[in-house]
């Protein structure tokens, strides 16, 4: 750690500084700082309530749930600190996952959920509407289907009338 | 005024107030006419009446184009057969050097009609029957008469009647167009035949019948009519074109129909020609057609017929049935009385879809 607090300190004269309680709640010091915090730990009350709250506040934002960002934001983020003349983006890793793949508006899943189904509902009765419209255009297999006699018909009106009051030289059922 | 003069005056004023006097017997108008009108009704029985051996032609025109057939005729009293006929359309080869000819024949022996049938109840209300001349045919003497459709001065037929019989020696059919759309005239005639070909006797019973037609068929009377109306049968009261009922019947069994598929057979007539309504319940098998259907143009709504067939017939479908129309009519008015008929209207939307999802479940239920 690169900071004043890397000598090691005299536990009698001097209190840990936060970046030392920062470092030894996140098991970041060598073993040998270690020793030496601990020794300065053991005799200064001040320090170690300032190491347990440190820890405290550490545990209740590991306990958040994971929530995805907006799209977007990130590079919204990006813009305005390039705006501004900041340096890029932090890391922001283990607490908040970034994605960057839709509107700048807040997430619902749920709502995507209801539309995906409803729109698949949509397009199965738009496909059933349409295959029973060309469908129906038939009689149904059971109604009923009759024959044509045809021959016995012109028989039938020839033998009725006669072919007419005038009738023809000949009656024949010809055709070409 | 001298007496003389006194009755000259007299004399010519009665002259003037009874014309008839003056007007001698002569054959006006109304005389031609009926003479005409009598010309056509000998024409009408004279089958019935006569024995005789002939060949006729046969020709009818599509679209411009002839067809012809010849027949050997026998008629005995009205017992009509059709022997050795030959048909054939007149074409060019496929090289175009000579004409195509297809022979076919057959025999088509007919039971004697019945002499009632051929009622010209209604010709006067709708034609006018003229006096065209005369004209020799066969080497026999025709009176030849023109049949006019009176609404539209249109000419209908024109007919060579034999003066000594009265037999139809030649008859033409005209179109609306005033185009010849079918002709019938014999070539040969023979009134004392020796001997007749005995494929039938005076019954019409054949042992040689090629279109056996068993008279299983019944009338249906009034009472009958009234029922079938109700029962939701179409029977119209007359046909557009002045067309009235002649009588209905049950059609034959020849017809292969069984108990369940009967169909019913309405005749009507305009005093010239006649048509054959046939009904049946239900949707036409299209296969069943005999060869030769095509797609009737001009109508509004799917129908088959058989450009150039004597007679005429039409079959479509509406309404859950099938209607088949036969008959001599013209084939103009053959499309106004199919026209003013049920036809088949396509279903409403909700009715299309209601049966192709019924179509689906028949279907999907089979596969489970």
């Amino acid at each position: 750690m690169a900071d004043g607090c890397q000598a090691a300190v005299p536990a009698a004269l001097m209190h840990i500084g936060d970046s030392w309680l920062s470092a030894w709640v996140d098991g970041e010091l060598t073993a040998a700082e270690r020793h030496a915090a601990a020794a300065h730990l053991d005799a200064c009350p001040h320090c170690t309530a300032d190491l347990a709250g440190l820890a405290k506040v550490r545990g209740l934002v590991a306990s958040l749930p994971v929530r995805r960002s907006p799209a977007g934001l990130l590079a919204a983020a990006a813009a305005s600190a390039r705006l501004a003349g900041a340096v890029g983006p932090s890391a922001g890793a283990g607490t908040v996952a970034a994605s960057d793949t839709g509107p700048l508006t807040a997430a619902r899943p749920h709502a995507n959920r209801a539309t995906q189904v409803a729109a698949g509902v949509a397009v199965l009765a738009g496909f059933l509407g349409g295959a029973a419209f060309t469908l129906g255009g038939q009689p149904l297999p059971q109604e009923r289907v009759v024959r044509v006699p045809m021959d016995a018909f012109v028989a039938d009106h020839l033998v009725r009338t006669g072919g007419g009051p005038v009738s023809a030289p000949v009656l024949v059922n010809g055709q070409p | 005024m001298n007496p003389g003069r006194q009755s000259a005056v007299a004399t010519a004023a009665v002259l003037l107030l009874v014309p008839g006097l003056v007007a001698g017997p002569t054959d006006g108008p109304a005389e031609e006419d009926d003479h005409a009108r009598a010309v056509l009704q000998r024409a009408a029985q004279a089958n019935a009446e006569l024995s005789y051996t002939g060949e006729t032609l046969w020709v009818t025109w599509v679209d411009g184009a002839p067809s012809m057939s010849m027949f050997e005729v026998s008629s005995d009293r009205g017992a009509l057969t059709v022997t050795a006929a030959e048909r054939y359309t007149p074409r060019l080869t496929d090289d175009g050097s000579g004409m195509d000819d297809h022979v076919g024949g057959w025999t088509l022996p007919l039971p004697p009609v019945d002499p009632a049938a051929g009622s010209m109840a209604g010709l006067d209300d709708k034609y006018d029957v003229e006096l065209d001349g005369a004209q020799d045919l066969l080497d026999r003497r025709c009176v030849r008469l023109e049949i006019v459709r009176r609404a539209d001065d249109l000419l209908r037929e024109r007919l060579w009647v034999d003066e000594e019989t009265g037999l139809l020696l030649r008859r033409e059919t005209f179109d609306v167009d005033g185009e010849r759309a079918r002709m019938a005239v014999y070539l040969a005639l023979d009134l004392d035949p020796a001997e007749l070909p005995r494929t039938t006797d005076r019954a019409g019973r054949s042992e040689e019948r090629v279109a056996d037609h068993d008279q299983t068929s019944t009338a249906v009377g009034a009472r009958g009519i009234d029922a079938l109306r109700q029962g939701g049968w179409t029977v119209p009261a007359e046909l557009p074109g002045g067309y009235l009922p002649r009588g209905s019947f049950t059609a034959s069994s020849a017809a292969g129909l069984s108990s369940d598929t009967a169909a019913l057979q309405l005749v009507y007539g305009d005093g010239l020609y006649t048509v054959s309504l046939f009904q049946q319940p239900g949707s036409p098998d299209w296969t069943s057609l005999p060869p030769g259907a095509q797609h009737a143009d001009g109508l509004d709504f799917v129908a088959y017929e058989w450009p150039g067939a004597v007679p005429q017939r039409l079959v479509w479908e509406a309404r859950g049935s099938t209607w088949s129309l036969v008959g001599d009519a013209p084939r103009d008015e053959f499309a106004v009385i199919a026209a003013a008929l049920p036809h088949h209207e396509p279903p409403d939307l909700v009715h299309r879809i209601g049966r192709g999802l019924r179509r689906l479940w028949t279907w999907v239920s089979q596969w489970g």
